[in-house]
């Protein structure tokens, strides 16, 4: 199968750090791609490398046309809780931020996939951890884009929490065929997840 | 006996009262060094009503204000360019340094040198006098919002003008309240202090100099009262800007951060 | 101590404290010094002359009299006022109408000499004007003080010309003579400037200055521009009175005789050639006399202006 994303020999260095040495690295169709490591083994930065926010590095990159066609988002991400949504605007505000063209229907049933069409109207302040993730991916999703990067995204959740929104994502790939590129340092989440695993460590192969 | 703070601060008022009637009266010092306060507030009312108190008070209010609006601008602008030109946020810290210290006051006679007695000058010193805090205010702020929601705004690509109504506004909100609290006090300051020098530079008669006025037609008691009715705009002005938090609670956007 | 008795403590104190205070102004302290107070221009020339020739010191001699002579230069008159009602002056030289706003807020004092009478010019840069109907909102008038008679004299104009003495009320600007001539050079056409000798030729050094009104047009007469004034305190002292009026005649007769020593004397302290200094006095531009002159007019005027609160007789202005 051809590979959505092929990276071939990468390297980066940050300062006097080298991050990555000769890293190889292919994303293929529709499938979940775990990238596990400690924190500081570069995860967080090889998801911004792919998501096209960091072009400060040495290797090729190739990536199929069909990820960026006839989308203006290719790369959305969900990101940790933290740097989330904006406290600001409500739910729905929020996701029409990065869409700004998107029909109501269309919103709904975003809301509706992640289980958030009843509270479409509530500030960040009056939701959950759990809740302000799930606007986060449907905010992802209302991207239109064909694969989705997920940079530990629910960390800051408790065990059955995490476990129900990692069925979430399942389901949304399934129904709306995304790959998903996930990040996280939970070897459980990781192979609970992960169609493959990729272990980064400090030596990169 | 009841504790609360108004009930401490009425009392001490109402000494400081008795003590001024007494000295006034019975002390030796002439109605025109020390007028007693019913004859200060007598000439309270006759400026509000023949001398346009409440027109001069609006007069300096309203410069003040559209000095703070001016000032906010700039600000905003030297801020938000910094961000993105490394030239203008080197600059505008040089700026800040050397211009904060200088007092308006100071500035006011090079001023008018270069623009003459007109209300220009005097808009360039009110501005000089907020502009600077709200420089290092806002700097700090948009700062802070910026980098954090930075990934946020390049993953999905915010163009230029959305970041800053939907991202850099709201987020800095709070802090352009209050560096207008900082900016009302020292402005309201500033404009006293050169209409009280320096007359009136500009269009508009204000409280500064309704004050110097009094003093040259020996009317004491009519500078105490002007003194009062600045006072009192003063403390009102600060409490209505104080409430305008209030305002930003009821919006949703404080304590979220 | 209870919360109560500890104001009511402190209130007594403060109380105390201030009629301590009052206890000790100088009025029960014997005579040490005299202090006179004078402002900027040839108007007061006549006290350059005094001490110079230390005429003060001569007279108080013959009079038996040991006292400091203290000579304090004032910006403007409301600043004389307030030091002879703290105590702190003997015998001021102000303008009538100065005077006269002093004596209805209570000032215990009163006109003891003519000091001298003067042009008293206001002063244009803007070509486009030739009088004071010419003058927009937008111009400014840089004069002394509120009050001053330069401001009176501009109202007094304002009257009769425009029907309105309040015109210009909102459009002064207030600067001592040599800060005015400073503005005046420096600023805007926007500027005009309403001084005395030898400041109005210093300013008709600007170009295109000229001067749009005069003050003896505004009053319709001869009028004193400068007078001498004490409060009653210091006529009481009638050795010390008496000593200071000697004097000042005697400065007013030396240059009324204009020797060649006193031209070049008043030469050097106003930096004006000496040639000028002539011209004017021979011009009677300034001229020098104990007389007081056109005290009515004024009280009448400022009385309808509601400046003042009343019309003041002879005697309520001038000692004897």
């Amino acid at each position: 199968m051809e590979p959505l994303i092929s990276i071939k020999n990468l390297k980066k260095r940050f300062g006097k750090e080298q991050v990555f040495e000769n890293l190889n690295l292919e994303v293929f169709k529709e499938e979940i791609l775990v990238i596990m490591g400690a924190s500081g083994s570069g995860k967080s930065t090889l998801l911004n490398i792919i998501a096209e926010l960091d072009s400060d590095y040495e290797g090729e990159i190739w990536r199929a046309k069909e990820l960026s066609e006839g989308v203006t988002i290719p790369y959305p991400m969900v990101f940790q809780e933290s740097e989330s949504l904006l406290p600001w605007m409500n739910v729905m505000e929020n996701i029409r931020l990065v869409a700004p063209q998107i029909k109501d229907d269309r919103l709904m049933s975003l809301l509706k996939e992640v289980e958030m069409a009843d509270d479409h109207h509530k500030y960040p302040k009056e939701l959950s951890g759990g809740m302000k993730q799930r606007v986060g991916i449907a905010r992802a999703l209302a991207c239109r884009s064909k694969i989705l990067l997920m940079d530990e995204p629910f960390a800051s959740l408790d065990g059955m929490l995490r476990a129900k929104l990692q069925d979430l994502i399942r389901t949304i790939k399934v129904r709306d065929a995304l790959t998903v590129v996930f990040v996280t340092h939970d070897q459980a989440e990781a192979e609970r997840l992960g169609d493959r695993i990729i272990q980064l460590n400090t030596k990169m192969k | 006996m009841l504790k609360k703070p108004v009930v401490y601060r009425l009392f001490f008022i109402s000494i400081l009262i008795i003590i001024w009637e007494l000295a006034a009266h019975f002390g030796p010092y002439p109605d025109a060094l020390f007028p007693s306060l019913v004859a200060v507030v007598k000439r309270l009312g006759m400026l509000v009503m023949e001398e346009a108190l409440l027109l001069k008070a609006l007069n300096s209010i309203s410069i003040v204000l559209i000095g703070m609006i001016i000032s906010a601008l700039i600000a905003l602008t030297l801020s938000l360019l910094g961000i993105y030109l490394p030239f203008i946020k080197e600059n505008t810290k040089l700026l800040n340094s050397v211009a904060s210290p200088l007092p308006g006051i100071a500035l006011l006679p090079i001023v008018i040198l270069w623009l003459g007695l007109t209300s220009k000058a005097m808009m360039l010193i009110m501005v000089h006098a907020m502009l600077w805090p709200m420089v290092t205010t806002l700097t700090l702020a948009l700062e802070r919002v910026h980098f954090k929601y930075l990934r946020l705004i390049k993953v999905f690509k915010i163009p230029f003008w959305r970041r800053i109504s939907t991202i850099y506004l709201p987020g800095i909100i709070n802090d352009v309240f209050a560096g207008f609290e900082i900016a009302w006090s020292r402005g309201w300051r500033t404009l006293l202090s050169v209409e009280m020098i320096f007359g009136i530079v500009g269009s508009h008669s204000g409280l500064g100099w309704l004050i110097y006025e009094r003093r040259m037609y020996m009317d004491t008691a009519g500078m105490l009262a002007g003194l009062i009715a600045i006072a009192v705009c003063g403390v009102l002005f600060e409490s209505v800007l104080f409430k305008a938090k209030r305002w930003e609670v009821f919006i949703g956007t404080t304590d979220l951060h | 101590m209870s919360l109560v008795k500890r104001l009511l403590v402190m209130g007594l104190l403060m109380i105390l404290l201030i009629a301590y205070s009052g206890c000790t102004s100088e009025k029960h302290v014997e005579k040490t010094k005299i202090i006179i107070a004078d402002q900027f221009g040839l108007a007061y020339a006549p006290l350059e002359v005094m001490k110079s020739y230390g005429l003060l010191e001569k007279e108080l001699k013959n009079a038996n009299l040991e006292v400091e002579i203290v000579w304090q230069k004032f910006g403007n008159t409301s600043s004389i006022r307030e030091a002879m009602l703290s105590g702190g002056l003997d015998v001021g030289f102000v303008g009538i109408p100065p005077f006269l706003i002093g004596l209805d807020n209570g000032m215990d004092w009163k006109i003891f000499s003519g000091l001298s009478e003067s042009q008293v010019s206001l002063i244009a840069k803007d070509s486009s004007i030739d009088g004071l109907a010419d003058l927009t909102s937008e111009h400014r008038i840089i004069l002394p003080q509120p009050g001053s008679i330069q401001h009176i004299l501009l109202q007094m104009a304002a009257e009769s010309q425009l029907g309105n003495y309040a015109a210009f009320d909102d459009q002064l600007v207030p600067l001592s003579h040599p800060d005015g001539v400073i503005a005046f050079e420096s600023g805007g056409l926007e500027q005009l400037h309403f001084t005395a000798p030898p400041y109005i030729s210093k300013d008709l050094n600007v170009n295109g200055a000229r001067t749009i009104l005069e003050g003896k047009d505004s009053v319709g007469e001869d009028y004193t521009f400068i007078v001498g004034i004490c409060q009653r305190e210091f006529y009481d002292q009638k050795a010390f009175y008496e000593a200071f009026k000697s004097a000042l005649r005697r400065s007013i007769e030396e240059i009324q005789l204009g020797s060649d020593e006193i031209l070049t004397l008043l030469s050097e302290i106003y930096e004006i050639p000496k040639d000028e200094l002539k011209a004017d006095l021979r011009e009677k531009t300034i001229s020098f006399s104990e007389e007081v002159k056109g005290l009515d007019r004024f009280s009448e005027f400022m009385f309808k202006t509601g400046t003042l609160s009343k019309v003041f007789t002879v005697e309520e202005l001038v000692w004897e």
